[in-house]
């Protein structure tokens, strides 16, 4: 019996010295995350000479993604070239960048009147722009930047002429 | 007497069946889950579904399934070889629908879906043709896709029904190097049903040799000798082929299940109710081995079989038919993790025909060693007697144990670790540790009363390690080692744990724009091989350094509910352990993914490949 006794007490005792112990572990320190500028990155003129985005830091800049074989890319491209115009002074600064071959690029905008730098990229575009957010690779795609080189706006898809010089507008106000 | 176990012996048969019958159901619950579920835009994959048919007599039939609202050019498809192992005909299209394109007037274009079997004769000589399938298509609602390239290696002379895997080429044309989810699928591509079977039945031996199938050896001879003695070798074997087979038969069914549902047939073995459910009939098995009621088929059932078998010895055929079944139930989970290479494999083939086979010559293989033990079990075992009763009484200790083992993946692990404690000092007590020897003691009863005190002893430091919060088994002690809980407690902060398919997307994306790479952890309370990755493999200073660059990302599926489910299925997974890298650019490398236990130097050789930083 008395054994018994002994026994009973060896446990309680180990299993308060067990939960004692639980309570006293420290907690450890929590992690820190870095993020990279985005207006960092490069990509090729149709000369095949790099160019940053932030070379255009400052303005508020639209980096407009397309290609020749996106039919709504090539649908917005005119209200683009429109606000480009009536913005530019202000600021305003459209940068096309065509996940497209080159040449097909340079060709297509041979024939049109587009008045602002178009910067052209394969595998490298893709891969920004899913970065970006744009998780399903579809185009057009489209990235506002305010002044300071802060992502303001993604836009998924059409832009309507409309809705575009709305939130552009509103840009530069500020 | 008899009357009782009968009622007791068709519940349990009835158990089983419903556990079955829920796991089908779940399966179904589920994918209706899962596409009810809609973003605003659909990914590349998901807009167009694309597979291919069996490629014969020089045609290869393609398929491609357009989601409602999106469509695709008939004048951007594109066939070519790329290594000119092939020729490519022209292929016959369907009639198309016009469409009023502002930009490029009136074009072709497919909804819905696109059959047409594709002409490809292959080149002299050559005995795989590749391909390089290029497609391209749009959202009615103002969005267009990149060109997506789909690259084929085809046996040329396939007799079987196995297609080859398919690979997706990430937009703008990366190369194809990342094939297959694991290895077992790379090398079981392309080749023929009985090729798959050989490897299965290898994988099988393979398999027969870990501790998993140990515990079927005592279970099989018991059986084999049964209560009125040894039988004879060929009697002997004639009982453990039977065993065999209904335990091959088992796995049958379920490759087969894995090949109709092409899904995820094991998570929903992880249901806590089919869990409880399966703990509840490993208790009830270890109440019947200690005696406490007899298990045993229906009376009249059994009066039938002895009286077809009359003359015969050792068990009826019926009954271990039935042993083999619960033997295979028992050791699956045992042998889950290599199970799951294969489950994946089998469900990415869709085939139920080669998912039962493989899995039937799977359990062959295992089962080669119990027909070598059964036919030879009559001569050397022992007569029936006290010595069935102890190994009944161990078979009991072992199906408690499998009971907690079932538990342990529902209950919080320092409860499991209290449970593991209370049959260890349980057991003990019954092997007489706590009893004063008599005076004249034998050496078996100083053995016993030896190996008793080692058990309570040890199931004591269990007892006080759950209360400190302790979840391993083997290290009871480790909240008192104070380095190593610190060190484990520093590497659980390091995760940040996400849950939804979102929630991993974004995370995914927020580290890409800091341009670096993911480790994505599938991890659950109850995964024994997670805990040895996480203690072993990042636990080792050297991944440890080696992931500092990383973002590590944890997805913690112990719930195993809807969404952890949705997650798993997202990604072809069949449940943890698995360790998925995504390099800088958020593209998952599917080549390095990895599926079950992996030790420091082959996870480090994973991420040297990743090219990481």
């Amino acid at each position: 019996m008395n054994r018994n006794v002994l026994i009973g007490a060896v446990a309680l005792m180990a299993v308060g010295s067990g939960l004692a112990f639980r309570h006293l572990s420290p907690p450890a320190p929590p992690p820190t995350a870095a993020a990279s500028d985005p207006l960092t990155v490069t990509f090729s003129d149709l000369q095949g000479q790099a160019h940053a985005l932030s070379e255009w830091r400052g303005k508020v800049l639209v980096v407009n993604f397309w290609a020749t074989w996106c039919p709504p890319c090539l649908k917005e491209i005119p209200s683009f070239v429109e606000l480009q115009k009536r913005y530019g002074a202000q600021g305003l600064q459209f940068v096309g960048v065509a996940l497209d071959d080159r040449e097909a690029v340079a060709s297509f905008i041979a024939s049109r009147d587009i008045n602002y730098p178009i910067l052209a990229g394969e595998e490298d575009v893709a891969r920004y722009m899913q970065a970006q957010g744009n998780t399903i690779g579809a185009l057009p795609f489209t990235l506002v930047f305010d002044r300071n080189g802060r992502l303001r706006h993604t836009q998924q898809g059409e832009w309507s002429p409309e809705e575009s010089a709305r939130v552009l507008a509103d840009f530069l106000a500020h | 007497m008899d009357k009782r176990f009968a009622g007791l012996k068709l519940l349990l048969c009835g158990l089983l069946f419903t556990v079955a019958a829920s796991a089908g159901l779940l399966d179904k619950l589920d994918q209706l889950g899962g596409s009810a579920k809609q973003q605003d835009f659909l990914p590349p994959e998901q807009a167009f579904v694309f597979s291919h048919e069996t490629y014969e007599q020089q045609r290869l039939p393609l398929v491609w399934t357009v989601a409602e609202g999106y469509y695709l050019y008939r004048d951007k498809l594109k066939f070519e070889s790329p290594d000119g192992s092939a020729v490519i005909g022209k292929p016959q299209f369907p009639p198309a629908e016009e469409k009023q394109d502002e930009a490029f007037g009136r074009v072709a274009i497919y909804k819905h879906e696109l059959k047409l079997a594709l002409p490809v004769t292959p080149a002299a000589g050559a005995s795989k043709v590749q391909l390089k399938i290029t497609y391209q298509g749009c959202a009615e609602d103002g969005i267009c896709y990149p060109p997506i390239h789909q690259t084929l290696s085809l046996p040329v002379a396939a007799v079987s029904a196995a297609p080859a895997p398919l690979a997706v080429e990430p937009p703008g044309g990366r190369a194809a190097e990342s094939l297959d989810a694991d290895r077992l699928s790379t090398l079981l591509a392309n080749s023929g049903l009985p090729v798959i079977a050989a490897t299965f039945f290898g994988f099988g031996l393979l398999l027969a040799l870990t501790p998993c199938v140990f515990p079927m050896v005592p279970i099989l001879s018991s059986i084999v000798v049964g209560e009125r003695g040894p039988a004879g070798a060929g009697r002997g074997l004639l009982l453990s082929v039977v065993y065999v087979l209904a335990m091959a038969a088992t796995y049958a069914a379920v490759g087969l299940t894995a090949g109709l549902f092409g899904r995820n047939v094991q998570a929903a073995f992880q249901h806590p109710v089919v869990l409880v459910a399966f703990s509840a009939l490993f208790v009830a098995l270890a109440l019947s081995m200690f005696g406490f009621f007899h298990l045993q088929l229906p009376q009249a059932l059994r009066q039938r079989l002895e009286r077809s078998h009359q003359g015969s010895r050792g068990g009826s055929l019926a009954g271990v038919a039935l042993m083999g079944v619960l033997s295979a139930v028992i050791v699956g989970p045992c042998v889950a993790p290599p199970l799951a290479g294969a489950l994946l494999y089998l469900a990415h083939e869709g085939s139920p025909v080669v998912g039962g086979v493989a899995l039937f010559a799977l359990g062959l293989g295992m089962g080669v060693p119990l027909l070598i033990v059964g036919a030879s079990a009559g001569h050397f075992l022992p007569r029936a007697g006290a010595w069935l009763e102890r190994v009944q009484h161990v078979f009991g200790v072992v199906s408690l144990g499998m009971a907690i083992w079932f538990l342990g993946r529902v209950l919080p692990p320092t409860l499991t670790l209290a449970l593991w404690s209370l049959l260890l000092i349980g057991t003990g007590i019954f092997l007489r540790a706590l009893e004063p020897l008599p005076e004249l003691a034998s050496g078996w009863q100083r053995l016993w009363k030896g190996l008793g005190l080692a058990l309570v002893t040890y199931g004591g430091v269990l007892i006080v390690g759950a209360a400190a919060g302790a979840d391993d088994l083997l290290k009871p002690l480790a909240p008192f080692t104070s380095a190593s809980e610190n060190q484990s407690l520093e590497r659980k902060q390091a995760f940040t744990t996400v849950k939804s398919a979102a929630a991993l997307e974004a995370a995914i994306q927020q580290a890409s724009a800091a341009g670096q790479p993911v480790l994505l952890d599938f991890y659950a309370d109850w995964c024994v091989e997670c805990k040895r990755l996480e203690r072993e493999t990042f636990g080792d200073p050297r991944v440890a350094q080696r992931l500092a660059g990383f973002t590590l990302l944890r997805a913690d599926v112990t719930a195993n509910d809807e969404t952890d489910r949705a997650l798993m299925a997202g990604l072809s997974l069949f449940g943890p352990p698995a360790v998925l890298l995504y390099d800088p650019a958020g593209q998952e490398r599917r080549d390095q993914r990895l599926i079950g236990f992996a030790g420091p130097a082959e996870f480090l050789a994973r991420l040297a490949a990743l090219g990481a930083p």
